[in-house]
């Protein structure tokens, strides 16, 4: 029996082992199709022993995702802590620069004269070279002025004020710019309450005097408005509601010095301002705080990561007509790093529920000739869950101690961990294909553009609310089908910023600056 | 066609940088042969026709691995019974089913089986269930070892031998039923 048996293997060896069959050039023209697909499939050849289409064999592919996700990050974070260093840099060579160029200044002899007519017996020299600068005052103070350490705080929002008065240097206009940074630098100095000089002339006295002077070198600049009633008229009005144009564009720092701020309006009377716009309270509730990034400093180091999650509505579809016709669910968690106030960047993992609908046309699976007798479904039905790795960069376009609106840019990539589609057809035949299911076939590096707007609202120091609607639109196809699919919803969730209480460190606020 | 080995190895060249009209040709020259052993694994030429240019695709996909110094048709084979093995599993037909054995009538003479066709050859293979007939072909007309079968399949060496033994049987069977052998 045995014998037979082997016979007959051997039989049909003989006989099926191979056969001529003719060339179909429709057999190589479906090939073809799937040739083209798989290249459009895979653009970067870089990544083409990692299966990208393909079914995700090994976990290189997460591994790469991950590796070019956090040299991105680091690179981001290089380049923006790099910026930030070399803008300190250049706002103290800025000062120099205006002290150098200042010395010889007539407001600095006016302001002597003033002080000599103050009836003060010792006068200042009038060649002291050091008096109108914040390095060179510190430097002559040194040994009077005994708040260095609160001054050393003050120094970098002075510096970094200053770099909006270096455009102003360029207008040729010397005597401006040094009223506008004597303005300036006089305004944090308010708070050093021992000031005395060499000469036993209270400093805070040389001060005011100084300011009086800058600001009728700044009123003789500007003589159309008149000031007079600024006082009374300001007690109705919030001081971060005032614009200014050019001249005392740091006014709004006053608002922190409420003792003093009627004091500077008294010595403004004489002063006239044609640049001023003031708006009523509670109009204007979004002003952009200014000074918001430079007065919380210590705060940016302090608070420099956040976590979030989030829940979302998501729509998914082929097309942008049908975008909002079904209705899927998202989760996610997203892990934020600030370089500085106004940027961030982010990293997120969001488990998708996508539900969604595609035409035959959409639906393309890499074997072109899928479709039994060529005839593709008209309709697809697909749920699929899918693991969306989103890397962003956030740039904020408004932001005040309450609420931050941010632009947000960024790419993700998905890995599909089960996909289940379901093919209706317009012409039934016999051994048509029903539907398609895979569990972790398919991973698509950076298959879709994001684009957001986070809209954040801040409860505390540490929590805040975010709604961030979104649009992803494709630029590969996903899944089994290689679907371009366009997707949109909104993300709502709570944020919890790590890091210290602002207010422990600086002392002036309690807010955070995310 | 009459290919030399370097005509082929230029061709394998060309391919690797992706060049459609040496794809084309190299899958014209081995397109028999790849029909002929995934008609022996699909239930119909249709099936066979995907399942080949399943294979095929992978081949262009993977070709820059390809060792130019080796034969390409055994290369090309190995990749081609993946392709038609991966087929039958997306499919879901089982590829480990054991069914009930039947009883083994008399044995079909030899003079009988010289006069039947390719297609009718064809036809009794794929009365076999899927997973008899896998076994079957890989280690009959393959020549693979029944530990390898096991590997690829993912089944156990005991499931493959008794498929196979078990798909002789039931060759003899419908070979007897296709001439009206009496019992």
């Amino acid at each position: 029996m045995k014998e037979e048996e082997d016979n007959i293997a051997q039989f049909f060896k003989n006989h099926l082992a191979e056969k001529e069959f003719e060339f179909d050039e429709s057999q190589w023209e479906t090939l073809e199709k799937g040739l083209d697909n798989m290249d459009d499939a895979a653009p970067f050849p870089f990544f083409e022993n990692l299966n990208w289409n393909g079914k995700l064999s090994d976990i290189r592919s997460v591994l790469l995702v991950i590796a070019l996700g956090g040299l991105l990050f680091f690179i981001g974070w290089y380049i923006i802590e790099r910026s930030i260093s070399e803008n300190h840099i250049t706002s103290t060579e800025v000062v120099n620069s205006i002290e150098s160029t200042t010395k010889e200044s007539e407001s600095n002899k006016v302001i002597e004269n003033n002080i000599a007519e103050k009836g003060n017996e010792k006068s200042i020299d009038s060649n002291d070279e050091g008096n109108n600068s914040v390095t060179n005052r510190d430097e002559e103070t040194a040994g009077i002025v005994n708040s260095t350490k609160s001054k050393t705080k003050e120094i970098d929002p002075i510096n970094s004020n200053l770099e909006d008065e270096t455009d102003i240097t360029k207008n040729d206009d010397g005597e401006k710019n040094l009223s506008n940074l004597q303005l300036t630098e006089e305004t944090n100095v308010f708070e050093d309450e021992q000031k005395v000089d060499e000469n036993n002339i209270s400093v805070e006295e040389v001060d005011t005097l100084k300011r009086e002077e800058s600001i009728r070198n700044i009123s003789s600049q500007n003589p159309s408005v008149p000031f007079n009633n600024l006082a009374k008229e300001t007690e109705n009005y919030e001081i971060d509601s005032i614009y200014t144009n050019n001249t005392i564009s740091n006014i709004s720092q006053l608002n922190n010095k409420e003792g003093e701020l009627n004091q500077l309006i008294i010595s403004l009377k004489d002063f006239q301002l044609d640049s001023i716009e003031v708006k009523p309270m509670g109009i204007v509730n979004l002003v952009e705080d200014e000074d918001y990034e430079e007065r919380l400093l210590p705060a940016i180091r302090d608070k420099r990561w956040a976590l979030a999650l989030f829940v979302a509505p998501d729509f998914n579809s082929a097309s942008f007509s049908e975008l909002y016709s079904r209705l899927s669910q998202a989760v996610g968690v997203q892990i934020e790093y600030y370089p500085s106030a106004r940027v961030k960047i982010g990293l997120g993992t969001i488990l998708n529920n996508k539900i969604y609908s595609a035409t035959g046309e959409d639906y393309t699976p890499p074997r072109a000739y899928y479709w039994k007798g060529g005839i593709a479904p008209t309709y697809t039905d697909a749920r699929c869950l899918t693991l969306d790795i989103p890397i962003n960069v956030g740039y904020s376009l408004f932001k005040n101690s309450r609420r931050s609106i941010w632009l947000n840019a960024g790419f993700s990539s998905y890995w599909m961990l089960t996909e289940n589609y379901k093919f209706e057809y317009d012409t039934y035949i016999e051994g048509q294909v029903e539907g398609w299911e895979g569990k972790r076939e398919n991973f698509h590096l950076m298959g879709s553009l994001n684009l957001s707007v986070t809209y954040e609202h801040y409860l505390n120091n540490h929590f805040s609310l975010i709604v961030d609607p979104y649009f992803k639109t494709p630029i590969r196809g996903v899944g089994q089908g290689s679907i371009y699919l366009l997707s949109s919803g909104v993300n709502v969730g709570l944020k919890y910023r790590f890091g210290q209480n602002v207010n422990k460190q600086s002392g002036k606020s309690s807010r955070s600056l995310h | 066609m009459n290919l030399t080995e370097t005509d082929i190895k230029t061709l394998i060249g060309d391919c690797k940088v992706g060049k459609r009209d040496a794809q084309k040709a190299l899958y014209k020259m081995h397109f028999s042969f790849a029909m002929s052993i995934c008609m022996r694994y699909a239930n119909s030429k249709n099936e066979a026709q995907e399942m080949m240019n399943d294979g095929f695709l992978k081949v262009f996909k993977y070709i820059k691995k390809f060792d130019e110094q080796r034969p390409f048709k055994p290369w090309l084979k190995t990749i081609l019974l993946n392709a038609a093995i991966d087929h039958l599993k997306k499919h879901s037909k089982e590829l480990d089913e054991v069914e009930l054995e039947e009883g083994i009538n008399e044995s079909v003479k030899d003079s009988i089986l010289e006069s039947i066709t390719y297609d009718e050859m064809l036809e009794i293979v794929r009365k076999l269930p899927t997973a008899y007939r896998t076994v079957f072909n890989l280690r009959a007309i393959e020549g693979y070892q029944h530990d390898e079968i096991a590997r690829m399949l993912k089944i156990s060496v005991g499931t493959s031998k008794s498929n196979y033994a078990r798909a002789k049987k039931k060759l003899q069977i419908h070979l007897n039923a296709y001439f009206e052998v009496e019992p």
